[in-house]
């Protein structure tokens, strides 16, 4: 009975010690696909994910961070740069994806390779052109930290480091990191209301885009061939090869269209540089691949007036969401990083 | 707050009952061979010259039925096996129950794979996931043999992969007929054999060599009744 009951008390306890987080989310927002039973927020735990996404003592050399690549101003993606690169220098083959609602995503990486949020961080730590570490060597790094002990302390009631808490710390601060602040967002909730050239826009993305790039998230989360041409320098045949099948061949996973102001260039390789080129693209130089039977690909070119492309353009421009690029509880963590 | 007192009050009896049937702790050791008895055991002239320096697996839906088939004790969670040394699992019995068989598959189902970050066995820090494709390494088997055409004549054998066609899972079962403690052995030596290292010496990702080479472990287990020396 005493021990029962003294089990009772410590779950009482541990509520206490670690009060569960809200997520703001809107109504207009699907149910999200990351199972927050297995890994409940807390404050401690995303504070503590947090500092880790921010500091580079995760990569080898000390010098590379989630964030180099995922810079918050634009909205956690790799801007000025068409490839993203790791330590040393070092080239990768792709451009670094913006990170935003990363709950409703059931797959990561441009082919997907990746398919829970909490084990996405090993692919960087680990890759040789990008942080060039381990996993084995972040949680060595870590256990002799006085500091990140104290911070797993907090979060996890231990200062054990294991990989689970490390990953799962990481995946709590980057599951905060919703963007649904945009115009676009004001108006579903009828806070606000589309100009002309907006509505026009609006029309336009759903007879052409919304496809692929359905709302409210701006993506299917599928695997699509927009039509890009093969990039002979990279070689780069998307998620086939992560399921080794022909049938999914240049199939790269469909980006969400939020924030496309902060988050240029676009494309798993950066190759466009505006939105402008990206619509040149889809109207006059997508490749149409009959040869492929899925449904996943460009059937036909998109060809739109150059009034229509500035339309669309406009409505593009409601789904920013400055409040989420600017949210300081997002930034680097100067009070905790102390540089 | 009455619903808590009846929770307790539950929670108190089930304590009580179990602790008066669980009377008897079995041993199930895990071991692995890793060398020639003889070097004649295969007749091949440099199997002396075979060093297995690493073999590390998962079993999970370890379970032990009795004889009629009821029963007797299911993990469903994987369990990591380090071959470098014997690994025992204490398991609670009631008193005389015999073992008529055991099974288990050998590596993580696809619920687990894709279910996110786990700890304890299942932590990615033990070194059995892969961090450039999500998911577990169902068995991993490392070495050294003059057969290999590789930069310092390693062989690297990374098994896993969970979505059709080429899943990697395994089942294993073995009768026993026993009270008492039992071993689950698996003979890398031999595996390594069939395998011919000639031909095979490096697979670090899913797919159809994968599968094969994962097909033929269960042959390579054996289960008996295990007596101390």
């Amino acid at each position: 009975m005493k021990i029962v009951l003294v089990g009772s008390l410590v779950a009482v306890f541990v509520l206490l010690l670690f009060p569960s987080y809200h997520l703001d989310i809107p109504e207009h927002f699907p149910p999200m696909e990351y199972d927050l039973s297995q890994n409940p927020l807390s404050t401690e735990a995303i504070t503590l994910g947090r500092a880790l996404f921010y500091d580079p003592i995760l990569s080898a050399d000390g010098t590379v961070s989630c964030a180099s690549c995922h810079s918050p101003y634009n909205a956690f993606a790799h801007t000025d740069h068409d490839l993203s690169h790791g330590i040393a220098d070092r080239i990768g083959r792709r451009n670094a994806p913006a990170l935003f609602n990363l709950g409703w995503h059931h797959s990561f990486m441009w082919d997907g390779a990746i398919h829970h949020l909490d084990m996405q961080a090993l692919a960087p730590i680990s890759s040789h052109t990008e942080m060039g570490s381990s996993l084995a060597s972040v949680i060595d790094t870590l256990t002799t930290s006085s500091y990140y002990v104290e911070l797993f302390f907090a979060a996890f009631g231990d200062s054990t480091v294991t990989g689970e808490r490390f990953l799962k710390s990481l995946s709590q601060f980057q599951l905060t990191l919703i963007s649904s602040g945009s115009r676009y967002d004001d108006m579903r909730s009828g806070h606000a209301e589309f100009s002309t050239q907006e509505q026009n826009g609006y029309r336009l993305f759903l007879d052409h885009c919304n496809t692929c790039h359905t709302e409210p998230l701006f993506t299917n989360q599928g695997f699509a061939d927009n039509g890009l041409a093969i990039d002979s320098t990279l070689h780069d045949f998307g998620r086939m090869e992560v399921s080794g099948s022909k049938e999914d061949s240049l199939l790269f996973k469909v980006p969400s269209l939020r924030n496309l102001k902060y988050s240029r260039p676009y494309m798993h390789d950066g190759r466009y540089a505006n939105l402008r080129d990206v619509l040149y693209h889809y109207a006059e130089e997508a490749i149409i691949r009959s040869e492929f039977s899925d449904n996943n690909r460009l059937s036909h070119r998109i060809e739109l007036t150059a009034n229509e492309r500035t339309d669309l353009i406009s409505f593009l421009r409601t789904l920013d969401d400055e409040a989420f690029v600017f949210n300081v509880a997002h930034h680097y963590p100067r009070n905790m990083l102390g540089k | 707050m009455k619903n808590i007192i009846s929770l307790l009050i539950f929670l108190f009896i089930a304590l009580e009952v179990t602790a008066r049937c669980a009377s008897d702790t079995i041993k199930i050791v895990f071991h692995t061979r890793k060398q020639a008895s003889d070097q004649n055991d295969y007749g091949l002239v440099d199997s002396q010259h075979l060093v297995v320096s690493k073999v590390q697996y998962y079993i999970s839906s370890l379970t032990l039925l009795g004889a009629l088939g009821d029963t007797l004790y299911y993990k469903y969670l994987p369990i990591l096996v380090d071959g470098s040394e014997d690994q025992i699992l204490k398991i609670s019995l009631q008193n005389d129950t015999k073992i008529h068989k055991i099974t288990f598959d050998i590596g993580v189902d696809s619920t687990i794979n894709f279910a996110g970050a786990h700890g304890q066995d299942l932590d990615p820090m033990h070194g059995m996931y892969w961090t450039w494709q999500s998911g577990y390494i169902n068995f991993k088997i490392e070495g050294i043999s003059p057969q290999c055409d590789t930069r310092k004549n390693r062989f690297q054998l990374h098994l896993g992969g969970y979505t059709a066609p080429y899943p990697t899972l395994q089942p294993v079962e073995g009768t026993l007929d026993t009270i008492g403690d039992a071993i689950i052995c698996f003979d890398a030596f031999a595996y390594l054999m069939e395998v011919d290292l000639t031909k095979t010496h490096q697979v670090m990702s899913p797919g159809p060599e994968a599968s094969r080479l994962s097909k033929m472990l269960a042959r390579h287990f054996s289960i008996l009744q295990w007596q101390t020396q």
